[in-house]
């Protein structure tokens, strides 16, 4: 891919992108080989044990030489390096397309192109990758691949994607949670305002599936930091109810609410060992990438 | 609505200026599509609403208080009628009085007094070009428009109360009549009156019909207690010296309390017997007296209560002829061969000779000796007939009913057909000849109908046995007594009188009757039955007219008037019936009447001052007879100004729109932050 044509991985993320490579925290199964260790011993190159040999066992890994020494059939066990399954989750309910004063729907662009990037360097590493995305149901469902031709048909259907309806993050990702196999890695892009006590459920589900779960809040700086004046009728995107508000009167209530629910998911994530990001859209997404990938550094 | 500075109107559009201000600085809303509302309490839009209603407040203040100012400033005045200044008014005073206006007030007097006082205060008001009219409620005349209110004035203070019930609708209506013909351009009609519950008219009044007219309604409200004495009717016997006749009377008691009334009756002006009686609240207590004449001739009585309120009502007259006995001339045919038919008769009601120990006296006359100077004297003139009646004693017998006379007649010898048949010829009035062909009828028995029905279980009246009757056929009389299908007794209305006709004769040709022992009593029943109604009084109403015939008629009251009626026509109308009382009329066909006063008007339930507008379809002014008349009818008049309540008005306005939207607060900070950079710099 060494001239990028598609939206959301533009040539100049390409570069940014080099030196970035994505380490799982913990240990994955994968179809491939790759740089993550495998808890399955199998027939690598890095040396592991010996073991008898049993009837059925392939001639092909008997070590002749210790037959000859020992006049026994041993075979040589190698530790396995498998590669990442690792599936990308994109929020593309209504509030997600809250435009922040521009007619660009800047928080699912924004997630857009936080998927891009993991999905080419999961390409990169040789990983297998594959993406869900859901808004009051689950929308796309696209397997784990670590194809090229996979990456480009994510690319080109991320591109296609715009967001809409209402959300049911609960139910969507104990769907997910069922679909996806065992030590896998689920990143989950959206703005979490989903007050459905099954969406925590969700997540607890994949932690008990043993996968590594990261979630991405993606957040408009207006949502942050609340700037209206006067009189305002806010719309809700997902549900077109309307609200007048003196925005001054309410504005220390709001952040005050938002900050105590994502307090609280946060602390949730922390107890069950969730990395949680919040992401504003102000921030380029390669600095925010990067930042995120040093901070994951540093825990190993 | 009027105005005294109309120019400052021009300055109305100014209260724009407020509304043009507020759409000016009017906050835009500005429409954010936000993620999600979950974080944002429905409680908060309390602020959005508080700060819009407080704009709308403080801007409906400010409109207001410019309006108000603006108002204020043109002068506004509030008239609920029209009046043209400078133009003549014509006043016509409709002067309630009806006998209820004898209400006592609590401040002494009565409600009528007090009513004239305001009527000649209201007549004082008017200007010299004004005019003025009185109509009276009961219909009795008043006085027509005119310029002179001297003579107003004086039929105001000459109005009598009278015991007759009123027309507010007549009333109002003769008043737009007059108004409807008068030059004046202000119209104006001014009731004084108690504006009675009972009295109020069915559909309101309209005085559409005449324009720029305005009404002024007094009410009186007096006493709500009052006593009254009704029902006092003597029944139709004939009344006669020495025996009892029966007074009924009811009080009624139309107040809220329970009264001891102490009730008189009073016979000739002097009370002659008493009773002491409870009458419960709006209830009524019944009761009578017996009363034994002394004398014979007309008497004259009432009964009578003590009650201060209304003492119009608080007697009730009556009046009867006593006569010392039922006077009943026997004429038989000339024929002195012919047997007696009275011979039984008398036996049986006068059986003593010139002492009428039944009360029943019998005189015996020949066909030919009877004059009409003799059928005066005679309550029964009894005819016994054979051969055919001649004209002429037809035509007196005719007379004689016309008066009221009793005629009854019987057969005789050879009756037939034609017998009475020339009373039916003289043709002043419809008389049928009752009496058919005489034929055997061997039945036994007789059955009186009411009102002498009890005479059938008294008498053995089936001892009877006929031999023989003349037939009397007449379906439209009156069956007094029968057998079987046929009619023995007919009675059928002759002129005032009334003709009695028996089938039988009183011998004892056509039956045994005359020699059994119920024949007395029964034919001394008849008698006091057939005299019954000789009572030559009538029953009037006050307020009610009272036709008499008669070319000259002379008449005096109980109350002290007399005097003489001109006919018209052969019939006299006595129209000035306002008190009540016994009339005595002499050349009348009545001698008398009784006049009683108008029960409604006893009832003391006054309308409340909204059921007072009902009355008319078009606005009325309700004054307060405790104030100064005139000074309310010119404030009608010219209207209230309206300035300074309106100036009041905006004052508090301005000092809400200050507290309301704190200006002055801001003003203060505003002035302290420039006087601290003064002091600064």
């Amino acid at each position: 891919m060494a001239r990028s044509q598609y939206k959301y991985l533009p040539p100049e993320t390409l570069d940014s992108l080099k030196n970035i490579e994505l380490v799982a925290k913990t240990m994955v199964e994968g179809g491939m080989l790759g740089l993550h260790r495998s808890p399955y011993h199998g027939f690598s190159s890095e040396f592991a044990e010996y073991r008898k040999y049993s009837p059925g066992d392939s001639i092909r890994y008997i070590d002749w030489k210790t037959y000859a020494r020992s006049d026994r059939y041993y075979i040589k066990c190698f530790e396995e390096e498998t590669n990442l399954r690792s599936y990308i989750v994109l929020d593309k309910s209504g509030s997600m397309g809250m435009a922040s004063g521009r007619p660009v729907p800047v928080k699912f662009n924004y997630a857009c192109y936080m998927a891009a990037a993991f999905m080419y360097l999961m390409h990169q590493q040789r990983d297998a990758f594959g993406l869900f995305t859901y808004s009051d149901k689950i929308v796309d469902a696209e397997e784990c691949k670590c194809s090229r031709s996979h990456l480009i048909k994510l690319l080109k259907l991320m591109e296609h994607l715009s967001p809409e309806g209402k959300s049911d993050a609960g139910g969507c990702l104990k769907r997910i949670a069922e679909q996806v196999p065992q030590r896998s890695m689920v990143i989950i892009f959206s703005d979490f305002f989903d007050h459905d006590p099954e969406f925590l459920k969700s997540l607890h589900h994949l932690t008990f599936k043993k996968c590594e779960v990261i979630l991405f809040q993606v957040l408009n700086d207006e949502e942050l930091k609340f700037p209206y004046k006067g009189l305002v009728q806010f719309e809700d995107l997902e549900t077109g109810e309307t609200i007048d508000l003196e925005s001054e009167a309410c504005k220390d209530f709001f952040l005050s609410a938002l900050n105590q629910y994502n307090a609280k998911l946060k602390n949730f994530c922390d107890s069950q060992r969730i990395s949680f990001e919040t992401l504003t859209v102000s921030t380029p997404f390669e600095r925010a990438l990067a930042a995120y990938f040093s901070k994951r550094e540093a825990m190993f | 609505m009027d105005f005294g500075n109309p120019m400052f109107l021009w300055a109305l559009p100014a209260v724009l200026l407020p509304v043009i201000l507020h759409l000016f600085f009017k906050r835009r809303k500005i429409r954010v599509h936000f993620s999600t509302l979950l974080f944002f309490v429905k409680k908060e839009r309390y602020f959005a609403y508080r700060r819009k209603f407080y704009e709308l407040l403080l801007l409906a203040l400010r409109t207001l208080i410019i309006l108000l100012l603006v108002l204020a400033l043109s002068h506004i005045f509030f008239k609920r009628f029209n009046f043209t200044t400078g133009g003549s008014t014509e006043a016509v005073i409709i002067l309630d009085d009806s006998m209820s206006m004898q209400c006592n007030l609590s401040a002494g007097g009565t409600m009528f007094d007090l009513a004239k006082r305001k009527a000649e205060e209201m007549l004082n008001s008017l200007s010299g070009d004004d005019g003025a009219s009185l109509v009276l409620l009961s219909g009795r005349q008043g006085i027509n428009l005119t310029r002179d209110k001297a003579e107003v004035l004086k039929q105001v203070r000459q109005a009598q109360i009278t015991a007759a019930t009123g027309s507010m609708s007549a009333a109002t209506q003769t008043a737009i009549d007059q108004l409807r013909k008068a030059p004046g351009l202000n119209r104006e009609i001014y009731i004084l009156s108690d504006f009675q519950k009972n009295n109020k008219p069915s559909r309101a009044i309209s005085t559409a019909s005449l324009e720029n007219c305005r009404i002024f309604c007094m009410p009186f409200n007096g006493s709500s207690e009052n006593l009254s004495v009704e029902g006092v009717e003597l029944d139709s016997t004939p009344k006669i010296v020495n025996r009892t006749v029966n007074i009924p009377y009811k009080i009624v008691n139309h107040g809220r309390s329970a009264k001891d009334v102490k009730v008189e009756l009073e016979i000739d002006g002097k009370t002659v017997q008493t009773r002491q009686l409870t009458v419960k609240e709006q209830n009524s207590a019944s009761d009578r007296f017996v009363f034994v004449p002394m004398r014979s001739g007309r008497i004259i009585g009432c009964v009578k209560i003590i009650d201060e309120n209304i003492p119009l009502d608080n007697k009730a007259f009556f009046t009867f002829n006593a006569s010392g006995c039922i006077n009943v001339l026997l004429v038989k045919e000339t024929r002195d061969s012919e047997p007696d038919p009275f011979y039984f008769l008398r036996f049986a009601i006068d059986p003593v000779k010139n002492n009428p120990v039944l009360g029943i006296r019998t005189e015996t006359a020949n066909l030919n000796s009877l004059t009409g100077e003799l059928l005066k004297n005679f309550h029964i003139l009894w005819l016994a007939q054979g051969e055919k009646l001649p004209d002429d004693k037809a035509l007196l017998i005719r007379r004689y009913l016309d008066n009221g006379g009793v005629l009854i007649t019987l057969p005789s010898g050879n009756s037939s057909q034609e017998t009475y048949a020339s009373l039916s010829k003289v043709s002043n009035y419809k008389i049928y000849n009752v009496y058919r062909a005489v034929a055997p009828f061997n039945q036994s028995g007789l059955r009186f109908n009411k009102p002498l029905s009890e005479l059938n279980d008294l008498l053995q009246l089936d001892l009877i046995k006929w031999r023989k009757i003349q037939q009397i056929h007449y379906p439209a009389g009156n069956a007094v007594a029968v057998n079987g299908e046929s009619a023995m007794i007919l009675e059928q209305p002759a002129g005032k009188g009334k003709w009695l006709a028996l089938s039988f004769d009183l011998r004892r040709d056509f039956s045994n009757w005359p020699l059994l022992k119920s024949f007395p009593v029964a034919m001394s029943a008849l008698i006091n039955y057939a005299a019954g109604n000789s009572e030559k009084s009538l029953s009037s109403v006050c307020g009610e007219n009272i036709e008499l015939y008669g070319e000259k008629i002379s008449f005096s009251t109980t109350y002290g008037r007399s005097g003489e009626l001109k006919g018209k026509d052969g019939k006299c109308v006595f129209t000035e019936n306002w008190l009540p009382g016994v009339i005595l009329f002499s050349n009348a066909e009545y001698e008398a009447a009784v006049v009683r006063p108008d029960t409604s008007e006893s009832a003391t339930g006054i309308a409340d001052p909204g059921e007072i507008k009902s009355f008319f379809d078009s606005p009325v002014a309700l004054l307060d007879i405790g104030a100064d008349i005139t000074s309310q009818v010119t404030k009608l008049r010219n209207g209230a100004d309206l300035s300074g309540t309106l100036l009041f008005l905006m004052l508090i306005l301005l000092a809400a729109e200050f507290v309301i939207g704190g200006n002055p607060g801001m003003l203060w900070e505003r002035i302290k932050k420039s006087i601290s950079g003064r002091n600064k710099s």
